[in-house]
């Protein structure tokens, strides 16, 4: 008789011998439990549909795998050579740039900075191509030049992600530029930083020390492991979306990113995929990955049904569109219209329609800059949270004293939150940005979240 | 159309039959829905476009299997790469225990190495032969018996070793092998 009969979860059901123990593990075996989606496949046909969509491409014959091998040989073989040769081939390039594997751009570990450069008070009515190359995006390229001199083989900045853009609404142009910075020298980091910092201004580069990110492109975005989630339905990928659905990625996290400047690509190509076009309070969520630990996430909180921005011409512009010779002041124009219900509209209505005091939150990006090299522990989540927690409530309460006003308003406020984000390393932010026309509604609003909050803000106020 | 010929066979290969059990595979490799989805569907692609290479059509259902278990080793490759990620705005969702001697089997599979987790599956849950476990894994028969005896004790002494710490330990006794 087996003794184990009083343990704990057995009770007194198991009194057997080993023989039978082993007899009752295979029983439990035979009927472990699946979960209870299991009973639940995703539909066939739809999955048989999107696995050979996605493989158009017969496969090699046998044969083919033997010149994989004998190509393979051949690189070894050239490799071997490079190494041999190496004191030659680890001399900078013709930019100034080692290439070798014994430079800092063949080790594994390095940063990515993320800068936003922000432009404002454009004097759109005037831009002319110098305009356009001094504006901070492009900026960047002397930074860059400046970094990889003969001299310091050890740096190579790359701007290689995908969606660098220059784009303008509202009088207002943001340059968004990923970097991905290769080094182990520290004290350079910084030096990029800082110069980065001067022209991007008020958006301090979000710094990710991660090997990750310098795999390839940016994390992942053209992988099927990429979800959208709306109002928690889940659009998969290649079952319910087509291979545009990369492209539709692509600019949802260009909306998340810069929530204004894709609407209509973003609304149209979701359309186009049978999405019903979203409405104030719909939540949109990517996942990353297939683990779901990296989530980006908003909540659509500006749109305005009543205001078509999905019909407009365009509302993003690159610096080619702009040297093209596309008009922002007409833009201007037409958002103005929009908006007030005119039918007509001067320059110098335009010129005050678009300006306002414009106080950007973000919260708590210093702090992840202090750790950006470690995770962030459960005390600080909890932190986070509970900062988070007390900026809602601030900004709850500013709601209800300032209801939101049309642009075309004297009062004109406008205040926007997103939900809190993790990115990066264990990083958590949110920001928050105040637009108003009176500068007595910004002291407020800072006044209120200070006192609230006992945050110190990261705010620009300026009047735009 | 060499493709589309392919295309017919591989929908034919892949029966109702087939999918359920690669989705069920799939489940209980995955952690949730979502990444079994994932696995299914990539496990599909991968198949598709390596349909050529199956020699003997009757052993599909392994082969397909042992591409759901190489995808997923993949994606714990990958995953363990990678930083780990928060969310702060998540609560973590507690899962509930399995009651009684079912929970405490559970509790000592997932303290298994992944190996043996999966052929104990493979054989106990998804009833298949052990040859054809054999070929999910890439081992021989003979490799897998062995693996799956040792399976089955490792489930066992983590069971006792369960009881052996819930309990009074003057008033257990282990039962030896052969008991």
């Amino acid at each position: 008789m087996h003794k184990n009969a009083n343990k704990p979860g057995n009770g007194a059901e198991f009194n057997g011998s080993g023989a039978e123990l082993d007899a009752r593990i295979e029983d439990e075996l035979r009927a472990l439990p699946l979960p209870d989606y299991a009973a639940d496949p995703p539909n066939r046909h739809v999955a048989l549909a999107g696995a050979c969509r996605r493989a158009p491409r017969p496969a090699r014959p046998w044969y083919a795998n033997r010149f994989v091998l004998a190509d393979a040989i051949v690189l070894v073989v050239i490799a071997a050579a490079a190494v041999w040769f190496w004191p030659h081939a680890d001399q900078p390039d013709g930019n100034g740039v080692a290439l070798g594997p014994q430079s800092a751009w063949a080790k594994t570990d390095g940063y990515i900075i993320d800068v936003d450069f922000i432009q404002w008070s454009l004097d759109i009515e005037n831009m002319k191509e110098e305009d356009i190359q001094a504006l901070p995006g492009n900026q960047l390229h002397t930074v860059v030049d400046s970094i990889n001199t003969p001299g310091n083989p050890e740096v190579l900045v790359r701007n290689e992600l995908p969606f660098s853009s220059t784009c303008i609404r509202d009088g207002i142009i943001i340059s968004s530029i990923s970097l991905m910075l290769k080094t182990q020298n520290e004290e350079l980091l910084d030096q990029v930083v800082t110069a980065l910092r001067e022209i991007a201004g008020l958006s301090a580069p979000v710094v990710y020390k991660e090997s990750l990110y310098l795999n390839g492109k940016y994390p992942q975005l053209y992988t099927p492991e990429r979800k959208l989630i709306i109002n928690g339905r889940e659009y998969h990928y290649p079952t319910e979306i087509d291979a545009e659905y990369v492209e539709t990625v692509h600019n949802i996290f260009r909306f998340i990113d810069r929530d204004w400047v894709v609407y209509k690509t973003y609304f149209t190509s979701l359309q186009k995929r049978g999405i019903e076009p979203l409405v104030p309070g719909d939540v949109i969520e990517i996942r990353f990955n297939a683990e779901g630990d990296l989530v980006l996430n908003t909540v659509v909180e500006h749109w305005d049904p009543g205001v078509d921005s999905r019909e407009r011409k365009s509302v993003a512009l690159t610096n080619v569109d702009l040297a093209a010779g596309i008009d922002p002041l007409e833009l201007l124009r037409e958002s103005y219209l929009e908006d007030s219900g005119s039918a007509s509209a001067d320059e110098e209505t335009l010129k005050h329609y678009h300006r306002a005091y414009i106080v950007f939150w973000f919260i708590p990006r210093d702090r992840l800059l202090a750790a950006y090299d470690e995770l962030l522990t459960t005390e600080e989540l909890a932190q986070s949270r509970a900062d988070y927690d007390r900026l809602q409530a601030v900004v709850e309460t500013w709601r209800s004293q300032h209801p939101q006003r049309s642009r075309t308003d004297p009062d004109y406020t406008w205040l926007r939150t997103r939900p809190p984000a993790t990115f990066g390393i264990g990083v958590a932010w949110t920001e928050f940005t105040l637009k108003a026309r009176r500068e007595n509604d910004i002291d407020e609003f800072v006044q209120l979240v200070t006192d609230s909050t006992g945050i110190e803000p990261e705010v620009e106020k300026s009047w735009r | 159309m060499p493709n589309a010929d392919r295309q017919k066979r591989f929908e034919e290969a892949l029966s109702p039959a087939v999918y359920g059990a690669a989705w069920r595979f799939g489940c209980r490799l995955a952690d949730c829905r979502e990444d079994a989805e994932d696995l299914l569907q990539e496990a599909l692609a991968t198949a598709f476009a390596r349909f050529d290479q199956l020699r003997d059509p009757l052993r599909f259902t392994p082969w397909l299997l042992a591409i759901v278990r190489r995808c997923h080793l993949m994606k714990l490759r990958e995953r363990s790469r990678r930083p780990r990620q928060v969310d702060v705005m998540r609560e973590p969702v507690a899962e509930p225990d399995a009651p009684g001697f079912s929970g405490e089997v559970r509790a000592a599979l997932a303290g298994l190495p992944e190996r043996q987790r999966t052929l104990l599956a493979l054989v106990y849950a998804e009833e298949l032969s052990q040859v054809e476990a054999a070929q999910v894994l890439g081992v021989s028969p003979a490799g897998v018996r062995m693996q799956l005896t040792r399976a089955r004790r490792a489930l066992r002494r983590a069971i006792e070793r369960q009881w052996a710490e819930d309990a009074d330990p003057r008033s257990v006794r282990v039962p030896k092998r052969g008991e």
